[in-house]
């Protein structure tokens, strides 16, 4: 099988540093993969140049075995789909307008969107339970709202990988976990990229995980070779510990051990 | 219907409604029956009314337009043609071809090169890396301009004054043909209407439209170079006209026109509309005496903005 996306010896730089240099990354349909790292390491540039809308600085990414900056934009965008950290939005427009524009690279330049696009967009609207909302304006939403919408848009999109900046952002626990189980649920015939914060969450429903480490270093595998308590430390430069939970780990940072070993500055 | 589409007719109808009042209204009597016969009525109608009537529409239609495209460049909903520096631009070249004594010719083609000329320095000077960068260079310079204007004025010789004043405060009584106003409006529609998708997906961000498959840079440099086209020309036909590049696209959005395939000929035919609607005011509320177009355009534009503002809070 080829992997929807490769990346071989790719190097980033996130304004003055290294998100990642010479990494060589595989991501295969039905994996789910975490990435983890501290404020400003670069997880957000990463994702941004695996789908090929930031410059990389050496390296090639590929997309289903081709070349991403051989690609048009517009077939790029119906393999990857990036939902970002934070929306902007400018102008007024409807729920079903903004969810509408995803559907923008299957429909051709000279075309507008069919029933079929606005019946795909309705139905993304009720997955993320904004159904009813429709006609509602954008901005009048809250900031939770806005993001199921963002997410929504990402749906009626329907990219083969979903690469996903904090897709918990802005939302309650409740709909945190709906939000990744429905997720989840498309991942077997999907593969989906996140940049997560919580550890925990990672635990719950990745299956791989890519940890962005000091000065471009990288580390990646299978989550249960990854993601533990001396892994976390480094990672975090604080000390964190974990208890058995009925989703498999629970990591927490841990203020009993004193941070023999490590640096200080996490408290 | 679609809402959309009824909008468009509305604001069809409008400004149908609009030219034939145009044309009606003056301090002479005309009535319909003059557009088939001939003698003084009928000169005076074709000749005078109807290129000064197309004058301002396209003027009008003109300015709107571009304030649209400008607004989605820049993603600012107070952008306007203007806001770049172009009016500052066209009037210094305008003024120094009436300093040099050139005629009307010379300062409406100074007007355009002018306007071109501001708008490609403003580029050259920033390119489109950041908007903010962009919007601030362009003001920038449209404040150099405004510092330029004022020098032309302090040394310009008394009999020039006037008309210097009167290009400044937006013309339309300088008799320009209508035929440029009317090209750059049918270009600049066939070449933004088919961005008008890409646009409303530009609207929100330079990032969000280049994950969805969209190329930006192109797109960009296609909205730069027709608003410098469409305002270059309308600045030629009526020298430096406010407020209708600002009101009318963020009125129409108001009244929901959010998508581009909608708001652009809605900003056309609306803007159109309200500067021919200014003209007329101009030209018959102290009739025979004739008032600049730009400073009605902008007694109206005034209140209707601040209506819109109150609106939103």
């Amino acid at each position: 099988m080829i992997p929807l996306l490769e990346a071989h010896q790719l190097s980033v730089l996130a304004g003055e540093k290294w998100a990642c240099k010479g990494l060589d990354l595989s991501i295969c349909q039905g994996e789910v993969w975490g990435i983890l790292g501290i404020n400003g390491a670069g997880k957000t540039s990463l994702l941004h140049a695996l789908c090929g809308i930031r410059e990389i600085q050496s390296g090639q990414i590929r997309l289903k075995g081709r070349p991403i900056a051989e690609m048009k934009r517009r077939e790029a965008a119906r393999i990857a789909g990036l939902l970002f950290q934070d929306s902007e939005d400018h102008f007024p427009s409807t729920v079903l307008e903004t969810a509408l524009i995803g559907r923008h690279p299957h429909i051709p330049p000279w075309q507008r969107e069919s029933q079929e696009d606005e019946a795909i967009a309705l139905e993304a609207l009720s997955a993320v339970g904004l159904a009813g909302m429709a006609q509602r304006l954008a901005n009048t939403l809250s900031g939770g709202e806005r993001r199921r919408l963002a997410l929504a848009t990402l749906l009626v999109q329907d990219p083969a990988l979903y690469l996903l900046d904090e897709p918990t952002n802005h939302l309650d626990l409740r709909h945190q976990i709906e939000v990744l189980d429905l997720l989840a649920s498309r991942s077997a015939e999907k593969a989906l990229v996140m940049v997560l914060h919580d550890p925990n969450l990672a635990e719950r429903y990745c299956n791989r995980i890519l940890m962005l480490l000091e000065e471009g270093q990288t580390m990646q595998g299978k989550k249960e070779d990854i993601l533990n308590e001396s892994s976390l430390s480094r990672l975090y430069n604080c000390p964190i510990a974990s208890i058995q939970g009925p989703y498999g780990r629970i990591f927490f940072a841990d203020q009993t051990v004193p941070a023999s070993g490590l640096k200080a500055g996490c408290l | 219907m679609k809402s959309g589409k009824k909008l468009l007719l509305v604001l069809t109808l409008v400004a149908a409604a609009s030219m034939m009042l145009a044309l009606m209204s003056g301090s002479a009597r005309i009535g319909w029956q003059a557009i088939s016969g001939s003698g003084l009525d009928h000169e005076m109608l074709l000749h005078l009314r109807l290129p000064r009537a197309v004058n301002a529409f396209t003027t009008g239609a003109l300015l709107a337009l571009a304030g649209a495209l400008m607004q989605v460049l820049l993603r600012n909903p107070l952008a306007d043609p203007y806001v770049l520096g172009i009016s500052g631009g066209a009037a210094v070249a305008a003024l120094s071809a009436m300093l040099l004594g050139l005629a009307s010719t010379g300062s409406s083609v100074g007007a355009f090169l002018g306007a071109m000329l501001s708008m490609l320095l403003v580029f050259g000077l920033s390119g489109f890396e950041r908007h903010s960068r962009l919007l601030l260079t362009g003001i920038v310079v449209a404040s150099g301009w405004g510092a330029l204007i004022t020098l032309i004025l302090a040394v310009a010789p008394d009999r020039e004054l006037r008309g210097m004043l009167f290009w400044l405060m937006g013309n339309l009584d300088n008799s320009s043909p209508a035929y440029p106003g009317l090209v750059a409006l049918v270009l600049g529609l066939t070449l933004s209407l088919p961005l008008s998708r890409d646009l409303n997906i530009l609207a929100r961000g330079n990032l969000v439209a280049s994950s969805l498959g969209i190329p930006v840079k192109r797109l960009q440099l296609s909205i730069y170079l027709i608003c410098a086209l469409l305002t270059s020309v309308a600045v030629m036909t009526a020298g430096s006209i406010g407020f209708v590049g600002l009101i009318v696209p963020h009125g129409l959005r108001r009244l929901g026109g959010h998508d581009h395939r909608i708001l652009l000929p809605g900003a056309a035919l609306l803007g159109g509309s309200l500067l021919l609607l200014a003209d007329t005011l101009a030209r018959t509320v102290v009739a025979p005496q004739q008032l600049p177009a730009g400073a009605i355009m902008a007694l109206i534009g005034v209140p209707l903005f601040l209506y819109l503002l109150r609106g939103k809070s």
